[in-house]
């Protein structure tokens, strides 16, 4: 099999002051080599913290409770600092939101992508300049060798962006992990960046993770989705399973939400109440006081996540099932 | 009337001078910082330029001509063995400048790479680190100074030894302040996922970010520490005589206080100016880096 990440039954807790903070809670799903993957939730829903326990970057506060990250078979969890740091960068990659903050503000552009390529090729300077300005066009900057020679202030958001993407596929990564990359850009902008990762992920058969709270942008890009609430995964399946036939309350909710869906004329829907407190996980479904269809059972009783019903082998669902829905089937 | 006026074609010109080189234009806006800036020249060029401006060797003894009063000839006068104040006082702004300035900057590059390590790293080794500075901050500078100075030997090599290490702990505390904040920045975090190693990421991304405070630091330190080193040479711990050292010249001049005035104080009068030109220089640099000052 093409696997090249599998997360298992992944639970990580913050601990602040006295309290325990189950912030992951059995979190698990599989990322194939060359796939794009759309994680999806609202804030605080665990994406980003999934993400930075996949790179081992977690705040010393937290602990990883239980599961494990098979990276390529090896267990990320276990491997030494070391290893661990020099797969960093070099088969896994990371895009930030924020392209502002996220380059040096006192270095060239060209400057930081030679200290990465240096980092992990042995080449000279000379040699990694060369493949810095290379780096560049590759990401479709224009005129790259002047952009080298720029400091990050001198360049626009999705320039920076662009750059961003240039450090982190520089390697090139196997897997790239985009935390909401384009979150910070105007929309024309974020549809060039999402094109420049996809086409980027297609050519040289790296990994995406994109970690979104966009619908829209899941439906744009990737080929399978992970719908994430309250540090649990609630439904995974291919985008078009789980953004036609959404099988949980909180995906439908989602899409429900979304203004490119909505009927003209009527307002748009949106999901009622707050995400759960963390530190109060309820004992049942973490949706169940959000949701209109919800049982008894839903607030008895922990949903497991199985394979939904139909036809399909890939698509699963963590859901009691609920009521019959009012509106259409 | 005209020359007062300003009109559209001369604002252009200070615009464009400001654009040039704002920080000589802020600079010149400071009377104090350029009368600082006036002294701190005007040493360096006299001290430089020693052997051409005085006729006289600094350390040639001519006995008959002792304690002879300001003339025309020695200016500042000789002292107890007939030597040229004045000679001296050129001859020992050398050292005391490169001391002062070689000390502050071996202790600000020092203290700015432990306090870097300190506060990137965290945990167990910063709270070593941090109380291993409280210890020498819990001691009065001066004191500690002379303590070390005494226990290593009274020589001028010991005397900048003893200066260092009680001005290193400034340093650890600002450049640790400046790594804590950097630390968290997203493109130090970026460089964290991009594989960097840790002792790379301290120098390239948090040593050189760091450093402005430092530099401020630096700049107000050097006074200080011209003044540390006379002092020390005027207890006897720092240059030896017959070394034209500041402070050793104040401390066997001032036993002639009475008699000769002008041996203790043309002596005391260059190290006033000289530790007032770097304050006043260093007050105008942190005014001039420091954002939140801006004033209109």
């Amino acid at each position: 099999m093409n696997m090249l990440l599998e997360i298992k039954n992944l639970s990580v807790s913050f601990s602040s002051m006295q309290e325990k903070i189950l912030a992951l809670r059995n979190v698990s799903f599989s990322i194939q080599k060359g796939e794009i993957v759309g994680i999806v939730g609202e804030s605080g829903s665990g994406k980003s913290v999934t993400a930075l326990s996949i790179l081992g970057l977690l705040e010393k506060n937290a602990t990883i409770e239980s599961g494990s990250i098979f990276y390529k078979g090896t267990d990320l969890i276990t491997l030494e600092r070391k290893a661990l740091q020099s797969l960093r960068g070099k088969e896994i990659g990371m895009v930030f939101q924020e392209p502002m903050t996220a380059l040096h503000p006192t270095m060239r552009i060209g400057a930081q992508l030679a200290e990465v390529i240096r980092r992990h090729r042995r080449v000279s300077w000379r040699e990694a300049r060369r493949l810095a300005v290379e780096s560049l066009a590759e990401v479709h900057i224009r005129d790259p060798e002047l952009v080298a020679r720029k400091y990050p202030f001198e360049l626009s958001g999705g320039m920076r962006q662009r750059v961003v993407i240039a450090l982190a596929m520089s390697s090139p990564p196997e897997l790239l992990i985009a935390d909401e990359p384009t979150t910070a850009l105007d929309v024309t902008i974020q549809h060039e960046i999402l094109k420049l990762m996809q086409e980027l992920a297609i050519r040289r058969g790296t990994a995406v993770m994109l970690i979104t709270h966009d619908l829209g942008v899941v439906s744009q890009v990737c080929r399978r989705v992970v719908v994430m609430y309250a540090g649990e995964v609630v439904e995974t399946g291919t985008t078009d399973e789980v953004l036609r036939h959404p099988r949980h309350p909180y995906t439908r909710a989602l899409i429900g939400a979304l203004p490119d869906l909505a009927e003209p004329g009527q307002p748009l829907m949106a999901i009622p109440g707050d995400p759960p407190d963390l530190r109060r996980r309820p004992p049942g479904c973490a949706f169940a006081p959000r949701c209109s269809r919800a049982l008894p059972v839903c607030f008895e009783d922990h949903p497991l996540l199985e394979l939904a019903a139909g036809e399909s082998f890939t698509h699963y669902v963590s859901c009691w099932g609920g009521k019959p829905d009012e509106t259409t089937a | 009337m005209s020359s007062t006026t300003t009109n559209p074609n001369n604002l252009s010109t200070v615009a464009a001078a400001r654009m040039a080189n704002p920080f000589w234009h802020r600079i010149r806006r400071n009377p104090l910082t350029l009368f600082g800036l006036f002294l701190l020249l005007l040493i360096v060029l006299m001290s430089v330029f020693a052997p051409w401006i005085s006729p006289y060797d600094p350390t040639k003894i001519d006995i008959a001509g002792r304690f002879a009063p300001p003339s025309a000839e020695h200016w500042f006068g000789t002292d107890e063995v007939g030597r040229d104040i004045f000679t001296r006082i050129l001859y020992g702004a050398r050292l005391s400048l490169g001391v002062g300035v070689a000390v502050v900057v071996c202790a600000g590059l020092i203290g700015t790479v432990i306090g870097a390590i300190s506060g990137y790293f965290g945990g167990k080794p910063d709270q070593v680190i941090m109380r291993l500075m409280d210890i020498v901050l819990a001691f009065p500078a001066l004191v500690l100074a002379m303590a070390i100075a005494a226990t290593l030997g009274p020589n001028l090599q010991n005397a900048m030894i003893a200066i260092a290490i009680i001005k290193i702990p400034v340093y650890v505390r600002l450049a640790r302040a400046e790594a804590l904040a950097l630390r968290e920045k997203l493109y130090v975090k970026a460089a964290v996922t991009f594989g960097i190693k840790p002792w790379r990421i301290i120098a390239r991304h948090i040593v050189p970010n760091a450093i402005s405070p430092v530099i401020i630091q630096v700049t107000l330190d050097i006074g200080d520490a011209i003044l540390l080193v006379a002092t020390l040479g005027f207890l006897g711990l720092g240059a030896q005589p017959p070394t034209p050292e500041w402070g050793a010249m104040i401390s066997i001049g001032w036993k002639h206080l009475l008699d000769y005035w002008w041996y203790p104080t043309f002596p005391g009068l260059a190290l006033f100016l000289a530790s007032c030109g770097f304050n006043l220089v260093g007050d105008g640099i942190r005014d001039i880096l420091d954002p939140r000052e801006n004033r209109a």
